[in-house]
């Protein structure tokens, strides 16, 4: 093996171990948006959510509130969905979660009551910071 | 091409090379994952039903207007110098629901045992400030907070009525009261006067029920 090849070869060697370093961070990251369970990874202090809804005499929901939401969280993008007994979306609400107090809270109004709350489910919950 | 000779100095000066770059690249997919905050959750909602059978109940009367009917069935009329209207509600707490839940329906079921005449209209007005059946009387009813707006309406002819009440039941476990209904003769030909069954009727499938499908 001449030098050059040992020199080359130790070159190739210390990329591959910084790249190996490098996709770890980033399937750390790919792990963390996949994991939908009540996992805590936000440095916003959140570990679980509950939501109530508003229903018309009908039975339609026409309001998502969404509770007790730690400050640190405001700033952040909330986004509820609505999901049936097979998980299928029944729909999905999207907010920024702004004049928190104490804690911080969003309140989807106005959803008109075409949902039927017997439909309803399951709430889930994104909370996605910068 | 001129070929370079691997001298140590040059050997150093690539592996040095080598390392920042790399570092280079790994502290920029840490900072990339630290920038992006995520969380995901999901709450599973728990759907039965709670039947309730046992209603505070009464009804008051015109004629007598410091007089509580606390007990027998109920009397609703329209007849002049005597009006009557009844009052109904329900104790929700025995369903133990948290303030979080709601429900997906609510059907209040009364039993309307017998009518002058057929033909007058029983509306149906939700209550929102508290009452007591021993207590209540005709001049205490002007104390309480009464919907204008009717939940709905039926006719005076005798069998079973049922309401669908959702949103006020709804309402009603959120903030952990719920002060009912007054029945109210408000329509029709003449007078008239109903008795509805109460919670002391002989009977138990005639009293008043509030049937709850609900989820927490």
């Amino acid at each position: 093996m001449t030098r050059f090849t040992k020199i080359l070869g130790t070159t190739l060697a210390v990329w591959l171990a910084l790249a190996a370093a490098a996709a770890a961070a980033t399937l750390t990251v790919s792990s963390n948006v996949l994991s939908a369970g009540n996992a805590a990874v936000s440095s916003c202090g959140v570990s679980s959510l509950t939501a109530s809804r508003v229903v018309d005499n009908n039975g339609g929901i026409t309001e998502v509130d969404v509770a007790s939401i730690p400050l640190a969280c405001q700033g952040q993008t909330l986004s509820v969905t609505l999901a049936d007994t097979t998980g299928a979306a029944l729909a999905s609400y999207t907010t920024t979660l702004a004049g928190c107090t104490s804690t911080c809270a969003a309140s989807f109004t106005g959803l008109g009551g075409t949902i039927s709350a017997a439909n309803l489910k399951y709430f889930s919950f994104a909370l996605v910071g910068s | 091409m001129r070929r370079l000779r691997p001298t140590p100095a040059r050997i150093a000066l690539l592996l040095a090379a080598t390392v920042v770059a790399g570092l280079g690249t790994a502290f920029a997919t840490t900072l990339s994952a630290s920038s992006s905050k995520l969380w995901g959750g999901q709450q599973t909602l728990t759907k039965s039903t709670c039947t309730l059978n046992t209603a505070a109940d009464t009804w008051v009367d015109q004629a007598s207007p410091t007089t509580t009917h606390a007990s027998g069935d109920l009397s609703v009329s329209d007849r002049g110098g005597s009006v009557r209207e009844a009052l109904v509600t329900f104790d929700l707490s025995s369903c133990g629901l948290p303030t979080t839940a709601g429900a997906d329906s609510a059907t209040l079921t009364l039993d309307l045992t017998s009518s002058t005449r057929s033909n007058h209209t029983i509306s149906v007005y939700p209550v929102y400030s508290s009452w007591s059946p021993s207590t209540l009387t005709w001049n205490g009813l002007s104390g309480l907070t009464v919907d204008p707006t009717p939940t709905t309406t039926f006719a005076s002819s005798a069998g079973t009525k049922t309401v669908t009440v959702t949103a006020q039941v709804d309402a009603a476990i959120k903030s952990g009261a719920l002060w009912g209904w007054v029945l109210v003769d408000t329509a029709g030909p003449g007078t008239a006067t109903s008795t509805f069954a109460s919670a002391e009727n002989s009977t138990s499938s005639r009293r008043p029920s509030l049937t709850v499908s609900y989820e927490r």
